[in-house]
Order: structure tokens, then sequence, then C-alpha cells
């Protein structure tokens, strides 16, 4: 039965989702070589002793590179996500509790957001900001936020009819500790299995903007610029290609991962059934 | 003749067993009820029969027999062929046990086409003679509406009837009178003897209402935890229980009341005047609630007796303030709670509280029953020192006859029955003067049922609170409460002692009431 691995599981995914955040904040002790440092004597050479991963177009050294990438790819994503999320339910909760004409109005100016393709709307903002990471980060923030207020509004409309939120209520709760103790962690779930699903989007819009110039300022290293800079050498030098998509791969993989498993742990239902 | 037969069957879920070496036997022509508790394995008994791989019971042991067929050895395909021609199902909620948005016609005709070859209008011509056969009218306009159409009892009726076409020996009803009102509870009552007299048909209806199962069979099997406690003739089994199991249920049932409780004329705590509550529907404006006036003495508990729709509900959240009337005025203690600042509504709150219908979905299922107790206390009783809460707590749920341990459990840990005492405790957390129950007993099972209206009947003495108790069932109704409010259709059309309602009924609904209450 799965619920009973569901502990283990979650263990294992969560000590690979901190190796990574560990691995992309010490990248600079661990790099071999500098990630930047280009050499004309060593293009393309495949994988060796002293180069693990091989070197790519301009001489760099790969496995540092997908290193000190990791850096901007999961620290970024991971940051991003978790603003957007919080503030997207924050949103979304309030609209859905209140309703009212602020609600209408907030929502749509949701639905016009939405409106516009996620990447599209993106590279919009971020070309009016300029480039750099920052910036980046605000234009994707913006054209993500908005599934989570929808999603969260939603699922409290229903909610707040339910007999419990009425008890709240009447057991004297105000509305703030409603909203917080009574309403939120019954949307968490819902609301954590979609941010998981996000990491890897996010980090594949961080890669886009990077590739149009908009996202991480070359020579700096990120994984999407990394795949797209040497997409063309696939057949002649594959491990160019290879190594960043395969980490870009695994890291959204493990944080998927965590994210079921994180739900798994946080049902009550499931845990006494594991008990049982 | 002997029409079905189960032979020391054991069966159940997975490799659990649910049902222990049940044995039943049914003639032709015979209704037969199985009347039980929630979770007495019932249900289980009628899946066996049917067989549908979709239930997932297996049966481990025994045989059983239909129509001279042992239905274990028999394929998917025989199966099939047998299910909807000699055995018809029929479901506890008939609006959802067809597709909601297609023409029953069309519905109809799909299954009839798997079982024979005549043409449509051949089928249709059937569907008219046996509509005929159970007085149902309009055939054509019920063929051509869909079943969000049509109301829940006629629903039912329909789907009876539907069933009925195939002219099957056996018919399964499976709680087909509990999602209904009283006045369509007795339609399809009537209807199922009506079956037995025009077709011949047997029917094991499942059920468990003890006084509706009483109303049509003639035998009943009572089933306690998967094993027949008892079975017998109908009469005699009532007149004469031999088990204990069997007394115990015949005693839980509510039976209606004639003594007139005196009591002494105190002053007056709750006053709803003229209130009306209406709602725009699909651009249609309905009347939930119509006109309704009454008074609430202290110390007074007050039955509010109608089905559902007639408005009750919507009446109770109005009188907590949850819902605005469109009309009228509500004074609790003398204040009109429609004028009530933000900050006075802690006070509302802390003279009235309720109890909901469902007692696992009145609490967060995030948060324990501490918890949840923990934020009354808090709020409303204005203890801050957590020595004191948690003292306060234990006391509470030995108050409603709970382990004070229990409250360390989420709710869907405990029974139904242990929940709703928690969802008491809950309330009286705030001492109210008044409490109002919304169908308090409902979801429980009589003997379940007993308790917690023996319990809310001495806490209501015992602390000179003030009761609404709202209740479809007329007869629970007039066993706890001093004064009786019929509503029907969002008006009230009855107001009186309870003695005096149950002796002296004068209106033509409130007899109907009476009279499906009636046991015994």
């Amino acid at each position: 039965m799965k619920h009973t691995h569901s502990e283990r599981t979650f263990w294992i995914f969560l000590a690979l989702a901190v190796l990574l955040v560990l691995v992309s904040l010490f990248s600079d002790q661990i790099a071999p070589h500098d990630p930047n440092a280009a050499d004309v004597s060593r293009l393309r050479q495949p994988p060796s002793a002293e180069y693990p991963f091989g070197t790519d177009a301009m001489g760099r050294c790969v496995l540092s590179r997908v290193l000190c990438g990791a850096k901007t790819s999961i620290f970024c994503s991971l940051f991003l996500v978790l603003a957007t999320a919080v503030f997207g339910s924050a949103v979304g909760i309030a609209c859905g509790y209140y309703s009212g004409a602020l609600d209408r109005i907030i929502m749509r100016v949701i639905d016009g957001i939405m409106a516009f393709p996620q990447m599209v709307l993106a590279i919009a903002v971020a070309g009016m900001l300029g480039g750099g990471m920052v910036n980046a980060m605000l234009a994707l923030g913006f054209a993500s936020w908005t599934p989570y207020a929808r999603l969260a509004r939603s699922r409290v409309i229903a909610m707040k009819k339910e007999e419990f939120v009425l008890a709240a209520r009447i057991s004297g709760c105000s509305d703030s500790a409603i909203m917080r103790r009574y309403i939120f962690p019954n949307v968490f779930s819902t609301l954590l299995t979609y941010s998981t699903s996000q990491v890897g989007t996010i980090m594949l819009g961080f890669a886009g903007l990077s590739f149009l110039n908009l996202g991480v300022q070359l020579p700096n290293a990120e994984w999407g610029s990394m795949i797209n800079e040497a997409r063309g050498m696939l057949v002649t030098a594959p491990w160019t290609v290879l190594y960043p998509a395969l980490a870009l791969v695994l890291t959204v993989m493990v944080f998927n991962y965590l994210g079921d498993a994180l739900r798994d742990k946080l049902d009550v239902y499931r845990e006494s059934e594991a008990a049982e | 003749m002997t029409l079905l037969s189960l032979q020391s069957v054991t069966a159940g879920y997975g490799s659990l067993p649910v049902l222990k070496d049940v044995s039943l036997e049914m003639e032709k022509g015979q209704i037969l009820a199985l009347v039980g508790e929630s979770g007495s394995g019932k249900s289980t008994v009628m899946k066996s029969i049917a067989g549908l791989p979709s239930f997932g019971v297996s049966v481990m042991k025994g045989s059983i027999r239909f129509d001279g067929k042992d239905m274990i050895a028999l394929s998917p395909e025989q199966r099939r062929r047998i299910l909807g021609e000699d055995l018809c199902m029929i479901f506890q909620n008939p609006t959802t046990s067809m597709n909601r948005i297609r023409k029953i016609r069309n519905q109809f005709l799909e299954s009839y086409r798997s079982h024979r070859n005549g043409g449509d209008e051949e089928a249709l011509q059937q569907v008219r003679t046996t509509f005929q056969k159970l007085g149902l009218a309009d055939t054509d306009r019920i063929l051509d509406s869909c079943p969000f159409e049509l109301s829940g009892g006629m629903c039912q009726r329909v789907a009876i009837a539907l069933a009925m076409v195939m002219e099957p020996k056996l018919l399964l009803a499976d709680e087909p009178t509990s999602a209904l009102d009283v006045v369509s509870q007795q339609q399809v009552l009537e209807e199922m003897l009506l079956l037995r007299e025009r077709f011949g048909t047997s029917v094991l209806l499942v059920t468990h209402n003890i006084a509706a199962a009483a109303r049509v069979a003639d035998r009943l099997v009572i089933l306690h935890d998967g094993c027949i406690e008892e079975a017998g003739a109908k009469d005699a089994l009532i007149a004469s229980p031999q088990k204990e199991y069997t007394k115990l249920l015949l005693n839980n049932v509510p039976r209606l009341c004639r003594t007139e409780r005196r009591r002494e004329k105190t002053e007056v705590l709750l006053q709803v005047s003229g209130i009306e509550k209406t709602y725009l529907k699909n651009g249609v404006r309905v009347r939930a609630v119509e006109n309704v006036s009454l008074a609430l003495e202290k110390g007074e508990i007050l039955g509010i007796v109608g089905e559902s729709g007639s408005g009750k509900s919507t009446l109770a959240r109005q009188i907590l303030r949850l819902e605005k009337p469109s009309r009228g005025q509500i004074t609790v203690c003398g204040k009109d709670i429609a004028r009530l600042k933000k900050k006075d509504v802690k006070g509302l709150y802390q003279a009235e509280q309720i109890i909901f219908q469902n007692p696992e979905t009145s609490f967060n299922p995030r948060m324990r029953i501490r918890e949840s107790i923990r934020d009354t206390l808090r709020n409303l009783a204005g203890i801050r020192s957590k020595p004191q809460i948690e003292e306060k707590i234990d006391e509470l749920m030995r108050d409603v006859g709970l382990a004070p341990e229990l409250a360390n459990r989420y709710p869907f840990q405990l029974s139904g029955g242990q929940c709703q005492r928690a969802a008491i405790a809950r309330a009286l957390a705030a001492s109210p003067q008044l409490l109002i129950c919304d169908e308090a007993t409902s979801a429980l099972d009589v003997t379940v049922q007993a308790g917690i209206v023996s319990l809310l009947r001495s806490l209501a003495r015992g602390r000179g609170m003030s009761m609404i108790f709202i209740s479809h069932d007329l007869a629970l109704v007039s066993t706890l409460c001093d004064r009786v409010v019929v509503m029907k259709d969002g008006r009230c059309i009855e107001q009186g002692t309870a003695a005096d309602i149950v002796a002296h009924p004068k209106q033509e609904y409130t007899k109907l009431l009476l009279r499906s209450a009636s046991f015994r």
C-alpha cells in the first residue's frame, strides 16, 4: 500500500531536496574549476577525469557551470513559487471569504492577466523592466500568481457555507482566525500540490527568459541558458546539453515527489488509516 | 415456493468479513424487511445478492440461490442477464441513481434494449401500462423530463415503476425512503404494497427505519454486527421480541407522547415576529420563510417539525444571525439582533448556540476536538488561563458523557454519536441560554438517537436552558418538547402544546405527520 511507505518516501525526497539546496548554496566552493574561465585549448572535450562532465564550446567546465547554475535555477524558482503561492492564496482566500464588490474587481483583473499566455506576459513585463534576475523574477511572478488566487477562491466559496465554518463563527472566532485556522488548513493541500507542479514550470520560465537575454546575464551560468546555448551541439558534443538537462529533470522530479509526499503526510485521514 | 435463499453466507470487503453466517429464505410474493443500524451489514447482504464486482463484496462461504440458480457460480454475462430482468435494484438517493441531465425516456430505453429486442414504441407502451397499474399519471410528461426536474419522491416512484416494466421476480430496495419526506415516504411504501398485489413481486427492503419496515413487510429480519439477531413474522416479532437487542431497538424507536407537561410561565427569551426570507433562484423569487412568528420562554423546549424544504433550517440560521431576514424582527433577550454592532455579536453567541445535523462536518476536519472547544471557551466564556481551559474541556466532556481523552481525537476518529456529544460539549462551552438543535439526531441510529435525546433533555432541565429542537420526526419531538410548531412550505401552519398537537391535530398535514409517526 502506498501510505505505509509515505513516511519513508517523504524523508528520502526531503533529504534529496535539502541536498540540492545545499549544493546550490555552496556551489562556489564545490565547483572544481572557475565556471566562467574560457580556454580555447580545450573546446568541447568529452568527459574525462579532470572535467567529469566535459567542456563546452568555449572550453568551460560543464560540471562547474551545472553546479553554479543550480544556485540561480533552484534558489530563484523556489523563492518565486513560495512568494507567488503565499500572495496568490492570501488574495484568493480573502476574496472568496468576503466576496462583494472588491472581490469582483480583483477577479476581473485576474481574468485579464490570465487572458495572456503566461510566458508571453512574462516576456512583455521583463522587456519593459529590462534584463536582470530580479526583473525576471518580478515578470514571472506577475504572470504566475493568478492561478493560486483562483484556486483558493473557488475552494473557499464552497467551504465557507460548510457547517464547521458556521460553527467557528458561532464560537466567536474573528474573520481572520476563521480564515487562518479553519479555512487555510483545508485548502493547503490543494495549493501545495499545485505549487510543487509549478516549480518545474518556473524553472523553464527562467530558462526561456535567459535565452532571450531577459533573465540571467551572461556569462553567469543557468541551466536553461546552458541548454539553449548548447542546443546546436546536440550531435557533436551531447554532454554539453545532457548534463544541464539531466540536472533540470532530476530537480523538477525531486520537488514534485516531495510535494506529493508532503501532501500525503499532512493528510490526517491517511495518517489514521496507516495507524490502523 | 422459495425464491431466494442464503445459506450461512460469510461475506465482506477484502479479507474482512462483515457478514457472519447469515441465512435467510424468502418466498415468492413476500415483502421481507432487513432492519439494522449503520454498520450492521444490511447493505452488504444486498450487495452480495446482486454480486456486481464494483460493489467490492466477496462471498467467502455459503451459497446464494435465486430462482433456482446459484448466484455465486454465475458468469458475469449470465449475471448481467438476470440483473434488471428478474432482479432489480432501487437505491437510496433517487436523484443520483439516475443520470440527472438525461431524459428518463432515453435512460429507460437504453436499459430496455440491453434486455429485450422489442421496438421502442412497444417498450414505451409497456411503460404506460406499468405506470397506470402503479397509479402514476402523466406518463409522457415524466418520460420527457430529466430526473432533476422531478421531486425526490417522484423520482423514486418512477425508478420503481421503470424497474417493474421488466416484471422482475425480486426487487432489492436499499433504504428507498430514507432520503424522502414524509408524504413521499408514504407513497413509496404504498407503491411497494401495490407491486406485490399487481405483479406478485417480492421485495427485499433494506432499512434502518423499523417503523417503515413494520408498515409494509410480512417478515422482519433484525441484523446486528453482521449476524442475524432475530427473524420472524412482523406482528409476532414486534409484539414479543425474544432477543435483548431487538427489545432495545424497539424501545428506542420514538413514540408519540400524549402526556401533558406543566410548566410555569417565565419571561420571554426569544421573540420572532413576522419573519420572511426570499431568495432569487434562477431569476425566480422563492419564499423560504413566510410570515413566521413565535416566542420562546426561558427554560422552554420548543419543537419545530417539518420536512426538508419547509424553511425550518433557514429560520434557525436567521435566529443565529447567519442569514439576514428579508423582513421581520428577531429579538434575543430583548435586543434586536439585526441592529447588533460587530463587537456585540459575541454577546449573541454567548446567549445562543447551535448543534448541526451532521456532527462530523460541524468540526474542522483538521483540528482535534479539544482545539475546537478551546476556541469557544477562549472567545465566549472569557477563560484565558491555559490550565483552566483544559480543565473546563475535561469537565464539559464528562458532562456530555464522553471520556475526556476523546477530546484529543480528530472528528473522523469518533463515531457519529460521540461526535454529536462533542458538538454538544462545544455548544455548552459558551453556557448559552438557548440551544438550537437543527436535526441534531437525524443522521444517527435509533439507539444512539435515544441517548442523545435523553442527554439533551437532562441538560436543558439541569441548566434551565431553553431549546429549539428542529426535526422531521413528530414522535421524537413529542417526547422531548413542551410546545410544537408545525411548518410547511415556509409557513407555520400549527402551534400548540405537544400533547395538544398529538391529541387534537387541526391541519390535514399534521394528521399525515402523525400517521407516519405512529408505531405499534
